[in-house]
């Protein structure tokens, strides 16, 4: 998209075709137009909003003057007007406009940032808006008000809006007609409801059936090689498992002694201090927590960013330090280990995270990266041992002997979660984290990764932590469910009752803004 | 923000504080007796004078320097020290006085030996006399006093010597208390330190040892030289590298960009002393041929007529362009690489793109986006750049032989010139302090994400 707008940072050119623009009944090639004359396009006629609101802003400059300056732009001689911009924020649904004229990027959350950055693309009514993943990266009851927002503008301004998303939830909200994109190339193109009702590429047709489903779970979710290869998705596995089974499992489950039991567990952080060191403001990101993980069990916690998520992920790993509480995994408070103890405890408990960039050293390769871990906790293999290990770990994650020797930047993303998951099940784990573990993945590879953890689940006999702001995978994935808002726990049950029946305000907000089709 | 102003301001005391008392300390370790290096230069020489003038002279100056008061406003001691030794200013007398105390432990005899070999000095005629009892008091050994002390009652028989004998018999006696706990003091801001940094502070650091003039004098002459080195250096610095980085910045790959830097950063590489020298010879006389002796000699004659500093530095302005070229040249590869540094960062930022996206030219989002924001951590770097180039001015000062900060230190050290070497140390210590204070404040003016907390959310 940022080709129509000649946005291409080299090394990348636009290598032919063209762009028409019409406006009544002129029109223009975009792509054959010079800097200048491109520049009062943008802007002007074509809005473009996208992802990650909070560094589209340049943060030493006040947010007010951002968007005069994109009125004066196109319009030199329209002097400043503080009426219009509130107007303009309040058409943006911001609530106190004077505050957020006068406020710097840093200031403001991520939801009213986005309104920020929509209100700068509207600001000259522009006949296109390009919408890059807008809503990506924002909790589900936000990506709802946005939504909304645009969907409610777009009929004001009389706007055609062209939108991206990988979120087929989010598309069937806010499509005409959709435009299915692979590798570069458009697989399938048609009307939203034909193309949801009856989709003709084996690629969307995996789009749509590898999101889990929120009101009914399977055992395995269809991906894109299913369908290649042919795998019938009408066999039991992909279908729907009987209620009866489940209660089954749980009941299983619930006998099983406990592996990690949680009690009071607070953190805080100090936020400001005051003039003497002493803390002046606090965040509670997480207000006493109490849970038990039963040995096999797989425990959702649910909630939106901020919630304290992570923050429980981390106490649990012992990574950070308690306030208070404690947290007992098979019957050992973890907090009163000393560290040669939680050197051999680390073995136990796994992590996995949702940046799988960040999360492998970009100068190791896959082999050194779990060589490392097999290195400090089996110090009597030898490098043959070692490598065999790797090997067949990586036979067990759906990965070949040839991304043995790969670095990171050589992988796809779902292949480096997947060499994660390899590093954190080499330990041979009882207990394994995961920490939004797919939500930087695609609908496809998501599906491909969830199952993966299924069958670790099953062959391993591990059980899982596992952290997701996407009640459908939660659904897919979990036992029991932990609904946490603001460093609590405001309601927890099975996925059944509380998906079907919810019994607080929070979770019924959450589940209502869920987009679906 | 208040909050951090007046945090960061309030830090600068204590800093300021202890920068100081680190350089008293450093200043009382050295090993000349200032005193007596100002007695020389008004004339009073040891061996030609009477040694009653001398000394009474030595003390005159001594206590009009503030030599007699305690070195700090608290001291710990041991437990049978006096509160008053620091009233005695010789500081072999006061090295006997610790050793006798050391060997008895009891002020009242110790002092009362002291007192009656002073009132026999005063008293007694005969020479040989005076300088048993000299001996005794101030030359011997306290482990030897005895052993000495029946030699010397043969000699010594007067009766009104025996009080003194008394006294000595029991002082030359080992004592030692067992109450090893140090006695705490506290003097007041009536102590040498105080008055070292409150005079430092209102302007009077004293004199010099090598003329005798006042030593702020010296400074104030040499910081017009020095801050004129330092602003042009800076300025050119600044005009030259800013520019450059931009243009590397834009045009990184061009083959001119990686030509000129790669010129730059080998004369960074060279050292200052090595490059300057070169440019003094190469262009200062007619050695490689008359086209290249552009510049005039160096040397500047601080000291020739009476106008002010500022007229002096305007008439010699041609002596600074050698120096000030070495300084520029040899610190743009720092500097206009910093700049294109973080001009690619900033370039690199999604604000970039909803600049463009607005409808900003491609130039307007450089200079009303990215170029100000690039600036940023320049504001740092430069206000750091002037305490230091204030102290490194030395050896371009030496090199140049342009009388300023660096020259006068440089030739402080081999005159031993105390006073004007720690007033230089203190001064460069200040002006640092203040320097990354300013430049802390303005950062944090300029750069709202550290001027507002980040929780405080609208």
């Amino acid at each position: 998209m940022l080709s129509i707008l000649q946005l291409i940072e080299s090394p990348g050119e636009v290598k032919g075709g063209s762009a028409i623009y019409c406006d009544q009944d002129q029109c223009t090639d975009l792509l054959s137009l010079s800097e200048k004359q491109i520049a009062s396009y943008r802007g002007n006629k074509i809005g473009m909003i996208y992802q990650q609101a909070l560094a589209a802003f340049n943060p030493v400059q006040k947010i007010g003057r951002q968007l005069t300056e994109a009125i004066k732009t196109h319009n030199a001689k329209s002097a400043e007007n503080k009426n219009h911009l509130r107007n303009l924020l309040s058409k943006v649904e911001i609530k106190n406009p004077d505050r957020v004229i006068d406020s710097y990027s840093h200031q403001l959350s991520g939801g009213q940032l986005q309104r920020c950055m929509i209100a700068m693309a509207i600001i000259n009514s522009p006949n296109i808006l390009i919408a890059d993943e807008p809503t990506t990266g924002l909790d589900v009851i936000t990506q709802k008000s946005v939504l909304q927002l645009l969907h409610s503008l777009k009929s004001k301004l009389n706007m055609s809006m062209i939108f991206i998303s990988h979120d087929l939830g989010v598309i069937a909200e806010m499509a005409d007609s959709v435009v299915v994109m692979k590798d570069g190339v458009i697989v399938e193109r048609g009307k939203t409801l034909d193309i949801f009702a009856n989709p003709k590429s084996n690629y969307t047709k995996a789009l749509l059936l590898a999101r889990p489903n929120i009101t009914s779970k399977s055992k395995r979710l269809p991906t894109f090689d299913d369908l290649e290869n042919d795998v019938d998705i009408n066999s039991d596995l992909f279908k729907p498992i009987e209620l009866q089974s489940i209660l089954e499992r749980q009941k299983v489950l619930l006998n099983n002694s406990n592996l990690l039991e949680v009690r009071d567990l607070s953190k805080s952080y100090v936020v400001e201090k005051g003039l003497f060191g002493k803390p002046s403001s606090q965040v509670q990101a997480v207000k006493n927590i109490n849970l038990d993980l039963k040995c096999g069990e797989v425990l959702g916690i649910v909630g939106e960013s901020g919630s304290g998520k992570s923050t429980l992920a981390s106490l649990i790993l012992n990574l950070e330090s308690a306030d208070k509480g404690s947290v007992s995994f098979k019957g050992q408070n973890i907090f009163l280990l000393d560290k040669k103890e939680m050197r051999t405890l680390r073995k136990d408990i796994q992590i996995i995270f949702q940046d799988v960039g960040g999360a492998l050293d970009p100068k190791m390769k896959t082999s050194s990266s779990i060589d490392i871990a097999l290195r400090i906790h089996y110090p009597s293999m030898d490098k043959k041992q070692r490598r065999d290990k790797i090997i067949s770990l990586l036979k067990q994650v759906g990965l070949t002997e040839k991304h043995v020797d790969r670095y990171p930047h050589e992988l796809s993303g779902g292949e480096r979660q997947r060499v994660c998951i390899a590093r954190a099940i080499s330990l041979q784990p009882q207990l394994l984290v995961c920490d939004e573990c797919v939500s930087a993945l695609d609908v496809s590879v998501q599906a491909q990764i969830l199952n993966l953890l299924l069958d670790l689940r099953d062959d391993l006999d591990l059980s899982m932590i596992f952290i997701s702001h996407d009640l459908s995978v939660i659904n897919f994935m979990c036992d029991r469910i932990l609904i946490m808002k603001s460093g609590k726990i405001v309601e927890q049950g099975y996925p059944q009752d509380i998906l079907q029946n919810p019994q607080e305000e929070y979770t019924r907000k959450l589940l209502a803004a869920i987009p679906s089709f | 923000m208040l909050s951090y102003f007046v945090k960061r301001i309030l830090l600068f005391f204590p800093s300021i504080f202890l920068i100081g008392a680190f350089t008293f300390l450093l200043f009382n370790a050295t090993p000349t007796d200032s005193v007596a290096s100002l007695l020389r230069l008004d004339g009073f020489e040891e061996k030609v004078i009477s040694e009653k003038l001398y000394k009474s002279q030595y003390k005159k100056i001594a206590s009009e320097l503030g030599l007699d008061l305690p070195k700090f406003y608290f001291a710990f001691v041991p437990r049978y020290y006096p509160d008053t030794l620091h009233r005695i200013i010789d500081k072999q007398e006061r090295k006997q006085i610790v050793d006798l105390l050391s060997h008895h432990n009891d002020w009242a005899a110790v002092s009362s030996f002291i007192y009656q070999g002073e009132v026999r000095l005063q008293s007694t005629e005969t020479k040989e006399t005076k300088k048993l009892i000299t001996d005794l008091l101030w030359v011997v050994k306290p482990d030897d006093l005895d052993t000495k002390l029946i030699s010397a009652m043969g000699t010594l028989t007067s009766p009104e010597v025996s009080t003194f004998l008394d006294q000595a018999q029991i002082v030359s006696q080992q004592k030692t208390s067992w109450f090893i706990f140090p006695k705490f003091l506290w003097f007041g801001t009536s102590n040498q330190y105080h008055a070292w940094i409150s005079n430092f502070f209102s302007g009077s650091l004293g004199r010099s040892v090598q003329d005798g003039r006042p030593v702020w004098g010296k400074i104030s002459k040499a910081l017009g030289w020095t801050l004129s080195l330092v602003v042009l250096g800076l300025s050119f610095t600044i005009l030259i590298s800013v520019p450059l980085g931009i243009w590397s910045a834009r045009n990184g790959n061009s083959r001119m960009v990686r030509l000129l830097s790669n010129f730059f950063y080998f004369i960074y590489a060279m050292p200052l002393f090595w490059f300057a020298t070169l440019m003094v010879v190469f262009f200062t006389t007619a050695h490689y041929g008359n086209w290249t002796n552009i510049f005039p000699g160096v040397g500047i004659n601080p000291y020739a007529g009476d106008e002010s500093t500022v007229s002096k530095i305007l008439a010699n302005a041609n002596q600074l362009i050698l120096p000030v070229f070495c300084i520029v040249l040899n610190s743009i590869a720092y500097l206009s690489s910093i700049v294109r540094n973080s001009i690619i960062a900033e370039s690199n930022q999604a604000y970039k793109t909803t600049a463009l996206l607005k409808g900003l030219t491609e130039k307007a989002t450089f200079w009303k986006h990215l170029f100000p924001n690039a600036l940023l951590p320049l504001v740092t770097i430069i206000v750091g750049a002037v305490p230091a180039s204030l102290a490194g001015s030395l050896i371009i000062e030496v090199i140049f032989n342009i009388p300023g900060i660096g020259r006068l230190m440089f030739d402080s050290i081999f005159g031993n010139d105390w006073y004007v070497i720690f007033s230089i140390v203190m001064l460069v210590g200040v002006v640092t302090v203040i320097s990354y204070l300013i430049g802390d404040l303005l950062y944090s003016y300029l750069n709202p994400r550290i001027r507002f907390d980040q929780a405080k959310k609208v």
